[in-house]
């Protein structure tokens, strides 16, 4: 069975900052889907799969300003992205960094088994991921969206608390 | 960005819940309160109506995930209905499409439920 993974590479490519825009933003929860729009905005249409960009990039600022940052108003989000040819996003908090990230990996590994066994029970359970930081509000499977999403690379550097990702749109543009 | 989740009793034990706008990380704690209380209601099977809902996040899709554990602890069932672009898309991503028995409208998830 093959599957995919969280990865952690500090000198990715993905991290390459020169010619993406750059951005601060403030740790306030309230406005994340609003730093969303502001920044979705500038992408072209084709780019935007209907709202699919949109959730995506609110799912990487939502972890940084809510789990990396712990929605203090004075840590700070960076943000660097791009939509030139493609979708280039980095995100970079000020918090201690994913911790969880090898227990996740763990658990999506047991939930495609699941899967791929037809083990419906199995999969009901690992349907959510749950850690010890996650409250009701978490979805639990934003990360498992994203693996697929961003397909050409997501990456976390040494610390884990910086993001970096990148989607194609090969064959000419996906269209909802 | 609003949202609403319109609950109507079609049948005995049977109830679709309308969902209208955005289901996200700020709607989210409303609904499940709303569900939560409607499942331990004593309701058996929920067909979730998707037609006019624009925008689901992970915090969305996991109130729908909680609502059918709840759901199947109790031995009852969750059908989902008029599921398309974005939404759909989140679903496929995550493969969560395949926890849920899917059809085109709500007419057809109630003829399948009867």
């Amino acid at each position: 069975m093959i599957y995919r993974k969280l990865i952690v590479d500090e000198y990715n490519d993905l991290f390459d900052i020169e010619g993406l825009e750059y951005i601060e933003l403030s740790s306030d929860f309230p406005k994340i889907r609003e730093y969303t729009m502001s920044i979705v905005n500038q992408a072209p249409e084709d780019f935007k799969e209907g709202n699919l960009l949109e959730q995506q990039i609110s799912e990487i600022i939502k972890n940084g300003i809510k789990h990396g940052n712990k929605n203090n108003a004075q840590k700070k989000l960076k943000i660097w992205y791009s939509f030139k040819k493609r979708v280039r996003f980095i995100a970079e908090d000020e918090g201690d960094g994913f911790q969880n990230l090898d227990e996740w990996n763990i658990f999506f590994m047991n939930r495609q088994k699941a899967l791929a066994e037809n083990d419906f029970d199995t999969f009901v359970q690992l349907a959510n991921y749950r850690s010890k930081s996650s409250d009701e509000s978490d979805g639990g499977n934003s990360l498992i969206a994203a693996l697929e999403y961003w397909n050409g690379g997501m990456i976390w550097n040494q610390k884990k608390n910086k993001i970096g990702v990148i989607r194609w749109f090969t064959n000419g543009f996906s269209r909802i | 960005m609003s949202f609403s989740s319109v609950i109507d009793n079609r049948a005995q034990d049977t109830i679709v819940v309308k969902l209208t706008g955005d289901l996200d990380l700020y709607q989210i704690e409303q609904f499940k309160k709303q569900m939560t209380e409607t499942i331990n209601g004593g309701v058996k099977k929920i067909i979730f109506d998707f037609e006019s809902l624009n925008y689901i996040d992970s915090s969305g899709l996991g109130g729908i995930i909680t609502c059918m554990q709840l759901m199947r602890s109790k031995n009852g069932a969750v059908t989902i209905a008029g599921l398309k672009d974005s939404p759909r898309r989140v679903f496929e991503l995550t493969n969560i499409d395949k926890l849920f028995k899917i059809y085109a409208d709500v007419d057809s998830a109630l003829a399948a439920a009867n």
